[in-house]
């Protein structure tokens, strides 16, 4: 009896050996798939990176492209002064588990300055401090109208004085005014900060896709990193730093960031009036010391002569104070009901309306994005195919059943807030036309 | 006016009817070869040539929505949905069916919408019968020109699985397919290309 059982039960340890050997070979292999791209930039509105390491697995062979890191960011950005000497790491793996992961962002070169602990799960990116300039708006140099709007300026001051010997001082006001300003310098705005590394990751696996995204301080740790506008003071070459905002370390998805610059521009319009009152002071002096033309006057003079000039900076003004910089951090989308994720570390829009101006340097782009996903995992219910008792046979997907290919976009409600807008002043027009109508009905 | 006069206007009316009526018999006998005869007319089918072998798509390009986008190979999953790549700049090709050059079954390609712009298949209901389609593989570029464009529900695409993805069919045909009918919360419905190869474009001159 013992003997019987013996021989039973290793029948039917035999059979499931066997099965098991076999089953692989019927079974539908696992797929995985991600992307990584550190750069997707226009800088100055012409140049562009594209750069991605696209990673898919069809259960057993991995296919990937290009190299994972990008050399420097001197090397594909030649002349860039927007970002110090880094690096631009990307990393995508997809494995035959139906598991896959990606990293990209940006790091300073340092000891490290890479991807580094890329394991079969995960990866990160570090490196040592770099600057980043979001931009640069440079201001050019003191623009001067006409002479005679220089001279309509001078007129209601000096005329009472010097009746008679009128015009010959308002030229000689106006020539020196006009050497002595030619090439004064109204500086450089720049925005930005400094940290260590900015990155985006995401790992999948067939029932869930996870992202985030992370800023490495200037000291290589998790304090927020201050971005800040610096403009010229209007002395010499000095500047000052005012603080605009602090990006957080761990920022969760999709953490909005707009800053109007017109909190800026009430300094800078101060510091230009300094560096027109020092360089008119030096071009003035020569005529207003004892018994020339403008002594005594070299105060009201200047002032008079500042108003028309800043009035010339107007244009370039109003548009620094139109301009925005809109930052999106931890930029998350996902689909396939949440088993695939885009994750973008930073995506910047600087100054948009500031490009037409020679000299302006802007990025307009994105900072370590990533995708993870979907994946599948092995379907071992197709073993049983030849099965016809099998009840999932009849389930197996020889064909697709459900074509999944839409996807939730990013909502931008401008326009609808715009429209809402416009109905709302039409209504309130409408309103008031009628009320109109019939006070006019009732007269 | 004169009788005289009266006669020769009725005369010239009677003419120009005449003429007009002749100009749209022609039209619609002569049709214009840019709208009716898609990437076939003008060109002749014996300019075409099949694929020496079926190979792999590796781009997919429709000039007419300026849609051109990386193929890559993709799998259903257990549920049997089928899922484009997540970059919704790329297109999937779905691995187990035809490849383009083969002469039965069908080549199915899906990408996505996505409903705020950006899909790679936004605007693929803009096609009409007659689109060109054209899709690279390493053998050479297979043209395909569509020959109808429709919407079904997701329970329509459940039912008609088969006839819309079934590998038995015995000339080959490409399928293109992408999501519509944003509710604010889902898509309801796909749209749905199908196209005929013309085959490789022969070089002339």
């Amino acid at each position: 009896m013992k003997r019987t059982a013996l021989k039973f039960a290793a029948v039917i340890g035999a059979t499931a050996l066997s099965a098991l050997a076999v089953a692989p070979a019927f079974a539908a292999a696992a797929t995985s798939q991600a992307t990584a791209q550190s750069l997707n930039l226009a800088i100055g509105g012409n140049t562009a990176i594209s750069q991605k390491v696209t990673a898919t697995n069809d259960g057993t062979t991995e296919t990937k492209n290009s190299a994972n890191t990008l050399p420097t960011i001197a090397s594909v950005l030649p002349g860039n002064n927007l970002i110090s000497a880094g690096v631009a790491p990307q990393q995508a793996d997809a494995n035959s588990n139906g598991t896959s992961f990606a990293c990209a962002g940006i790091a300073g070169q340092g000891s490290t300055g890479a991807v580094v602990s890329t394991g079969r799960k995960s990866c990160d990116i570090d490196g040592s401090p770099l600057t980043i300039d979001l931009a640069h708006l440079d201001l050019g140099h003191v623009i001067l109208g006409s002479d005679s709007a220089l001279g309509n300026a001078l007129k209601p001051i000096i005329d009472p004085l010097n009746t008679g010997l009128l015009d010959g001082v308002i030229n000689q006001v106006v020539a020196a005014v006009t050497s002595g300003l030619q090439g004064t310098p109204l500086g450089q705005v720049k925005v930005g900060g400094s940290l260590s590394a900015i990155e985006g990751t995401c790992a999948a696996n067939p029932d869930k896709a996870t992202g985030t995204a992370h800023l490495v301080d200037s000291s290589g740790g998790s304090n927020a990193t201050p971005i800040g506008v610096t403009i010229p003071t209007g002395t010499g070459s000095a500047t000052q730093t005012l603080s605009l905002l602090n990006l957080p370390a761990n920022p969760p998805p999709n953490t909005h960031v707009l800053v109007n610059l017109d909190t800026v521009t009430a300094t800078l319009l101060d510091a230009i009036k300094v560096e027109l009152r020092t360089a008119l002071g030096g071009a003035l002096s020569s005529l207003a010391g004892p018994g020339q033309p403008l002594e005594g006057l070299l105060t009201q003079v200047q002032t008079a002569l500042i108003v028309p000039l800043v009035a010339n900076l107007q244009p370039l003004l109003q548009q620094l104070q139109a301009n925005i910089l809109d930052i999106t951090l931890n930029k998350q989308s996902t689909g396939h009901n949440g088993r695939s994720i885009d994750v973008t570390a930073l995506d910047a829009q600087v100054l948009p309306a500031a490009q037409q101006f020679t000299g302006s340097s802007l990025i307009s782009g994105q900072l370590g994005r990533v995708t993870c996903g979907p994946n599948t995992r092995a379907d071992a219910s197709q073993g049983s195919a030849s099965n016809p008792k099998n009840p999932k046979n009849n389930h197996n997907p020889h064909v697709p059943t459900v074509v999944d290919s839409g996807l939730r976009g990013h909502e931008d409600h401008t326009a609808r807030n715009v429209l809402g807008a416009t109905a709302a002043l039409m209504l309130l027009a409408g309103t008031a036309g009628l009320v109109g109508y019939r006070r006019m009905l009732n007269k | 006016m004169t009788d005289g006069a009266g006669d020769r206007v009725a005369g010239l009316s009677t003419r120009l009817l005449v003429l007009f009526l002749a100009m749209v018999v022609v039209g619609f006998v002569i049709p214009s070869p840019g709208i009716a005869g898609g990437p076939r007319a003008g060109t002749g089918a014996s300019q075409y040539r099949a694929l020496r072998h079926p190979s792999n798509p590796e781009l997919l390009i429709v000039p007419e929505i300026g849609l051109r986008a990386p193929v890559v190979p993709i799998e259903i999953d257990p549920d049997g949905v089928l899922n484009p790549p997540s970059n919704v700049q790329e297109v999937g090709w779905w691995r187990r069916s035809a490849m383009p050059g083969a002469t039965s079954g069908q080549t199915l390609i899906t990408g996505h919408t996505v409903h705020t712009g950006g899909g790679v298949m936004n605007r693929l209901g803009d096609l009409r019968p007659g689109s060109l389609i054209q899709v690279r593989t390493p053998a050479g570029t297979v043209d395909y020109e569509a020959t109808k464009v429709f919407v079904y529900t997701k329970a329509q695409v459940a039912a008609h699985k088969q006839d819309l993805f079934s590998q038995k069919r015995s000339s080959n045909r490409l399928i293109l397919i992408t999501c519509t009918g944003w509710t604010g919360h889902d898509y309801t419905s796909n749209i749905i290309v199908f196209a005929d190869p013309l085959g490789v474009r022969q070089k002339t001159g």
